[in-house]
């Protein structure tokens, strides 16, 4: 059955198509929006278990849209870090199921507009899903536009006091690395008149001449998907538009969208590898620089934040950072983990998101003086939230850990020690501030009435929380399973073997 | 805008002007340094026009070869404009007029201008097959003669219902996606035209196409403008 050649179709497609669908068949029944969304989501997450498991079977496969051969013609390519649509489709299915609730009660969004956050959100995941799994250059630049234009809206559609600021701050930023990319794409076209990822790859290789213009369409690319990763320096749209988005926008634009940044990354180290025109060596120790920068940055700003969701944002920062890192140190533990940790912290920062929106959702408060007290009120959703926190610091036996445990080994395989220490270092800045966070929600008296009387969040908001709750754990303990599925691309990344 | 934000200092103002020059020159010099190539996909393109069911090239890249990123360059503007409605303010797409009615000459310049418009957008659209042209330019002339009509007061926003503005929206997507889905249940891929159905199906889509493309680009502009206010519609009409 996962052999059915168009599931690498349909799984982009799914999502795309649902987003017209949603608003149509909602016109007259505001209430069907969230159900149908849920469905879309599905069909998509259905589609991508099958891929998933062809992948695991016999490893990478494409296809090719209209039947035209590659390259003149577009190849959709799956191969283990396309796997990746796993995690956005779990984490898509529980951001639709969470927001049935949250976004009908928000108190700046206008009824009507609901069947379009909707739309918007299943375009979202429809971006990022045919961003992981493109073999094409052009391709891939408007699946980048997707996933960023509906990002955008999505931020500014909270309707909250500074939203529209937020969102107008990630367009420019946004748009900014987009053109970069573009330019890239079209200077990589210039130097080998193809837009296939694996044939500009060949023909890169066999081009003769100075290694200038390659280099810069290597720049390009790579400062184009460090804005959208928010990799320091180019971090600083982050904070905001991902605390102002409605929650489980944040889940998902904080676990999964800053991702494709990653993705990005490795997509242009698979084509520079594989060519060999350019040496990856400095653009690698300038990655390993600007994670440890990113994770200690962030860890500093996330400890002076009142604001629960801000406090997740800045930690957003120090998980990127740990994830260059791992990348830019190109020893087989440190590439693995940060590969691996790509999937886990969009658990884990999911977990918490969905967690705080909760939160918010029952008190109407979001800093951490005015919800002191709330693990007695909700005692499932905080203790959801302890799990993150505990996860995301790193402590065995959550998800969190095995990724910086291997990531640490990584740098000392790579001879750089220091980048070791660094990232323990960052761990315990992080450790700081959710100990903050725990402390106020367990041990401080409560100062607001409402946190005393709140209820339990409601089922569509717990399922989502505990589940990912539990998986942060699970993972913890059947961690191997994703590490050893992505040792064979990681091994061919780095040997350059038309990864 | 708050007023505590001070404005950028001269200082500031020439370090950024700076620093786009230094950007402008080292990508200027790395794209003279572009090594000439004379391979490539050109001549494969070429070579397989004579079955893309078009003679001109740039169209059959655009819905044939390259089919599937051009039905996402349309998904990316229906996107748009979805993202434009989901931020309007109550009621825009009903609202009143943009613009009081025209002074004579720009109204007389209307009325000859946009029955002209909308010949030259067919004439594109057909010439689309064999020469340069194509929905994407009939498309936007379309919404050009669109926006002239509302700015000049002939026509009310709200002269089309809600309704039927967004299935014109709506139809060009849902017309290539028909088209882009069916050849999978004839055990092909996405988009995979029989050959002597390619040139009718290119013509169905791009005519579609070329109306939704009118029409998300006036929609684009009538959202984001604002109607002009009671008073003056009361003022200008006596």
């Amino acid at each position: 059955m996962e052999n059915w050649p168009h599931w690498l179709v349909l799984v982009v497609m799914a999502p795309l198509v649902g987003a017209a669908v949603v608003p149509a068949l909602s016109l007259r029944n505001r209430a069907l929006a969230p159900w149908i969304a849920l469905a879309v989501m599905s069909v998509t997450s259905l589609a991508a278990l099958m891929l998933l498991v062809r992948v695991a079977r016999e490893g990478l496969f494409s296809y090719v849209p209209g039947g035209w051969e590659v390259p003149y013609g577009i190849e959709l390519r799956f191969d283990e870090f396309s796997a990746v649509i796993g995690i956005i489709c779990l984490i898509g299915w529980l951001a639709v199921l969470f927001s049935v609730r949250y976004v009908e009660h928000m108190p700046n969004v206008v009824p009507d507009r609901i069947p379009y956050y909707y739309a918007l959100l299943l375009l979202n995941m429809g971006g990022m899903i045919g961003f992981s799994v493109t073999g094409d250059l052009f391709n891939f630049f408007i699946f980048l536009e997707i996933l960023s234009l509906s990002g955008y809206a999505l931020v500014a559609i909270s309707g909250e006091r500074i939203a529209e600021m937020a969102a107008f701050k990630y367009l420019l930023m946004g748009a900014i690395s987009s053109l970069s990319v573009l330019f890239a794409v079209g200077f990589i076209y210039g130097m080998t008149g193809t837009l296939n990822m694996a044939d500009a790859a060949s023909r890169l290789a066999g081009l003769d001449g100075s290694p200038a213009a390659p280099a810069v369409a290597l720049g390009l690319m790579t400062v184009g998907f460090m804005v959208k990763a928010a990799i320091f320096p180019l971090h600083v749209w982050l904070p905001d538009a991902h605390a102002i988005a409605p929650s489980p926008v944040s889940a998902v634009l904080s676990g999964l969208v800053v991702k494709v940044g990653i993705i990005g990354v490795i997509r242009v180290q698979q084509i520079y590898q594989d060519s060999g025109v350019v040496d990856l060596a400095i653009l690698n120790q300038l990655f390993v620089w600007l994670g440890a920068i990113s994770i200690v940055v962030g860890a500093f700003f996330a400890i002076f934040q009142e604001d629960i969701k801000l406090m997740l944002a800045y930690s957003t920062i120090s998980n990127i950072g740990y994830i260059v890192m791992g990348l830019g140190l190109a020893s087989t533990y440190g590439v693995i983990g940060g590969s691996v940790h790509v999937f886990n912290h969009a658990l884990i920062k999911a977990a918490l998101f969905f967690a705080a929106g909760a939160l918010i959702y029952r008190t109407g408060y979001r800093t951490l003086t005015d919800l002191r007290g709330v693990g007695k009120s909700m005692p499932l959703t905080c203790a959801a939230l302890s799990i993150g926190a505990i996860s995301i610091v790193g402590i065995p036996p959550t998800a969190g850990f095995l990724c910086k445990w291997y990531i640490a080994l990584g740098a000392f395989e790579a001879d750089q020690p220091f980048f070791g220490f660094a990232l323990i270092f960052g761990a315990l800045f992080i450790f700081i501030y959710y100990i903050r966070m725990v402390n106020a929600f367990y041990f401080l008296p409560p100062v607001r009435s409402e946190v005393v009387d709140a209820k339990e969040a409601p089922l569509s908001m717990l399922i989502p929380t505990l589940s990912l709750a539990a998986l942060c754990l699970i993972m913890g303990l059947a961690g191997r399973i994703p590490l050893s599925f992505i040792e064979p691309a990681v091994m061919r990344l780095l040997n350059g073997a038309g990864g | 805008m708050p007023n505590n934000i001070e404005r950028p200092r001269r200082a500031q103002h020439i370090v950024a002007v700076g620093l786009l020059v230094a950007v402008f020159v080292l990508l200027a010099r790395a794209v003279l340094y572009i090594p000439m190539h004379d391979t490539g996909v050109a001549s494969s393109i070429q070579d397989n026009l004579q079955i893309s069911g078009v003679l001109n090239p740039v169209t059959a890249v655009l819905l044939n070869f390259r089919g599937y990123d051009t039905l996402l360059e349309i998904a990316v503007l229906v996107l748009a404009i979805i993202g434009v409605l989901s931020l309007q303010r109550e009621g825009m797409l009903a609202s009143g007029r943009l613009a009081p009615f025209a002074d004579p000459a720009l109204s007389l310049l209307t009325r000859i201008l946009v029955p002209m418009m909308i010949l030259i957008a067919g004439y594109l659209l057909w010439a689309g097959e064999k020469a340069p042209g194509g929905a994407f330019q009939a498309g936007s002339i379309l919404g050009a003669a669109g926006v002239l009509v509302t700015l000049s007061g002939h026509v009310r926003p709200g002269w089309l219902s809600p309704a039927i503005v967004k299935i014109i929206i709506a139809v060009g997507f849902v017309v290539f996606l028909v088209a882009a889905i069916i050849p999978m249940f004839f055990d092909k891929n996405l988009l995979e035209y029989p050959l002597h159905l390619a040139k009718p199906l290119i013509i169905l889509i791009e005519t579609w196409l070329t109306f939704s493309i009118g029409m998300i680009l006036v929609t684009m502009f009538i959202s984001s403008a604002a109607p002009i206010t009671d008073d003056y519609v009361r003022g200008d009409a006596t």
